[in-house]
């Protein structure tokens, strides 16, 4: 399984294809997701969410789709590793 | 009052008016439920003809709310719970609200400026108001009587033909139009109203088919993500009638796709909070690769009339305008810009064209982004992004998204910013759909002589 720091910007890379974020807009483990209640089945964040499954092959199921996944870039990128770490096991 | 609950309770008593993921909510629980609700609302202090401002959660407990409150006669405006304190207060603010009730609690909103519900030509009494969206960023409520509440939920069954045994899924909030409309629409016809656990395509196609959906209920958007993510171990749409889609937006593809992939017709509707349905597309009609908005709805006399409001030969291009017993009262807190409403006649300020009876969507007259389904006013968002001391002008516009259209605003700053922080300012004072999905910086806008900004230059 591919490390932790390629990991994050393979994370980083599928925000900015599903949001259209331009290269000027700076994005790393620290950037937040989820602004002031960002709703979890806003439009955004289901776009984000599908593109993940389709970048990583696998399903990112509704109970895991909550604010402590999905927090931040990099909140994002480690719950990505753990949940394929235990498709892997 | 809109809803008859000696009715409700002795027709369909066992049926499920509403199916959560973590249980039903019965018809007979519903009415029993509400009744118990009208009077603890009472005994706070809640008076008939008193408007309220009602918090919305997508659970049992707010459709209990939203029946008291219509049992009761007291007029309420459905906000989201997402909504940020200070865009709930504005809304409350901008209806007058005397009550405002979360999670079925009562509390007063002390305005010196509280208003009693206004009532309809024919002395019906004021039932609801619906968010719209103005061009002067203050936001604008459609308000209706309750014989045009009853008059649109029956109109809705019929012209959706939502019958007594379907089982719907919409994908809507429940404060939004289309998904109080049809929750109304489904309570008044005994039918049942399904919630999926999320809006995942995925997750709407299992519980449409472990939950036996007949009618699949949804924005442009859903379809086109459903279209675009299925994968072959997706259930399909078995027990579906059909589907359909809301507002404006489906494209001819996604429409073509969605049928051949399912076998179900997809149905194209257009309407209004002040108007309520206007245009249903049954079949699929299109034109030069263009989706239908459809025919006229039943009951609904829809024009295409020039600036004066005169009608144009089908083929001309000019605004859409619907007439019907269902076009709302008027505005509370109209800003006497944008959409119109007059004397039963709805001047939508959006644009279209007519071809053999059927209606299509040319564009919109008003500046309005539609966020899936969500009109987002882009001088409501212009008017908090210029409060951040950072923000020396601003435009916001919509930027192209498959399916709808994404928030974008164009910044000139005084000093340097993140983008994150500008959208943090905005998260804490809009609800979410409105905040800016991209943050763009130019040194200046442009501008005509007299200093207004020339939207079409940017």
């Amino acid at each position: 399984m591919e490390g932790r720091a390629a990991l994050l910007e393979r994370v980083i890379g599928v925000l900015r294809k599903s949001l259209g974020l331009s290269e000027d807009q700076r994005v790393d483990a620290e950037t937040k997701l989820l602004r002031a209640g960002l709703t979890l089945d806003s439009v955004a964040l289901l776009e984000f969410v599908m593109a993940l499954e389709d970048a990583f092959h696998c399903e990112i199921e509704d109970d895991e789709i909550d604010p402590l996944r999905f927090g931040s870039v990099g909140v994002v990128a480690e719950f990505m590793h753990s949940k394929l770490a235990g498709a892997e096991s | 009052m809109a809803l008859d609950l000696d009715l409700l309770e002795g027709r369909f008593a066992t049926r499920a008016a509403a199916q959560f993921p973590d249980g039903a909510l019965t018809y007979a629980g519903l009415v029993d439920r509400a009744r118990v609700r009208v009077g603890e609302l009472r005994a706070r202090g809640l008076e008939p003809g008193q408007r309220t401002a009602l918090i919305c959660r997508q659970n049992a407990d707010t459709i209990v709310s939203i029946v008291s409150l219509l049992e009761l006669g007291s007029p309420f405006l459905p906000i989201g719970h997402v909504a940020p304190a200070p865009d709930r207060s504005r809304l409350a603010a901008a209806y007058r609200a005397a009550w405002l009730v979360e999670d079925g609690k009562p509390t007063p909103t002390g305005r010196d400026d509280a208003r009693e519900g206004r009532r309809g030509p024919d002395g019906e009494p004021e039932a609801l108001a619906l968010a719209s969206s103005g061009s002067t960023g203050r936001p604008k409520l459609a308000l209706l009587s309750q014989s045009q509440l009853r008059s649109r939920m029956t109109q809705k069954c019929r012209s959706h033909d939502i019958q007594r045994n379907d089982r719907n899924l919409g994908v809507f909030p429940i404060e939004h139009t289309a998904g109080l409309q049809l929750l109304l629409a489904s309570l008044n016809q005994g039918s049942g109203l399904v919630f999926p656990n999320s809006a995942h395509p995925r997750s709407v196609l299992r519980t449409c088919a472990d939950e036996g959906v007949t009618l699949l209920h949804g924005s442009a958007t859903l379809f086109d993500f459903i279209v675009r993510s299925r994968r072959a171990d997706w259930p399909g749409l078995d027990a579906v009638r059909f589907a359909r889609s809301t507002a404006v937006g489906l494209s001819l593809e996604t429409h073509r796709a969605f049928t051949e992939a399912f076998g179900i017709p997809l149905w194209q509707t257009y309407g209004a909070s002040e108007a309520g349905g206007i245009c249903v597309n049954r079949d699929g009609a299109s034109h030069d690769g263009v989706l239908a908005l459809g025919a006229a709805g039943l009951g609904v006399d829809v024009r295409i009339c020039d600036e004066r409001g005169r009608e144009l030969p089908d083929g001309e291009v000019g605004e859409i305008v619907a007439s019907s017993l269902n076009v709302a009262l008027g505005y509370e807190n109209d800003p006497g810009t944008g959409s119109r409403i007059h004397q039963g006649h709805f001047f939508s300020g959006d644009l279209g064209e007519r071809r053999n009876g059927f209606f299509y969507f040319r564009g919109r007259s008003k500046l309005l982004i539609n966020m899936a389904g969500k009109k987002v006013d882009p001088f409501e968002v212009e008017q908090i992004l210029l409060r951040h001391p950072s923000v020396e002008d601003v435009a916001v516009v919509a930027e192209a998204a498959p399916g709808h259209e994404a928030v974008k605003a164009i910044v000139v700053a005084r000093e340097p910013v993140e983008p994150e922080a500008l959208m943090d300012f905005c998260g804490r004072e809009l609800a979410p759909h409105k905040v800016p999905r991209r943050i763009e910086f130019r040194s200046a806008l442009p501008r005509n002589a007299i200093g207004k900004l020339s939207r079409e230059r940017l």
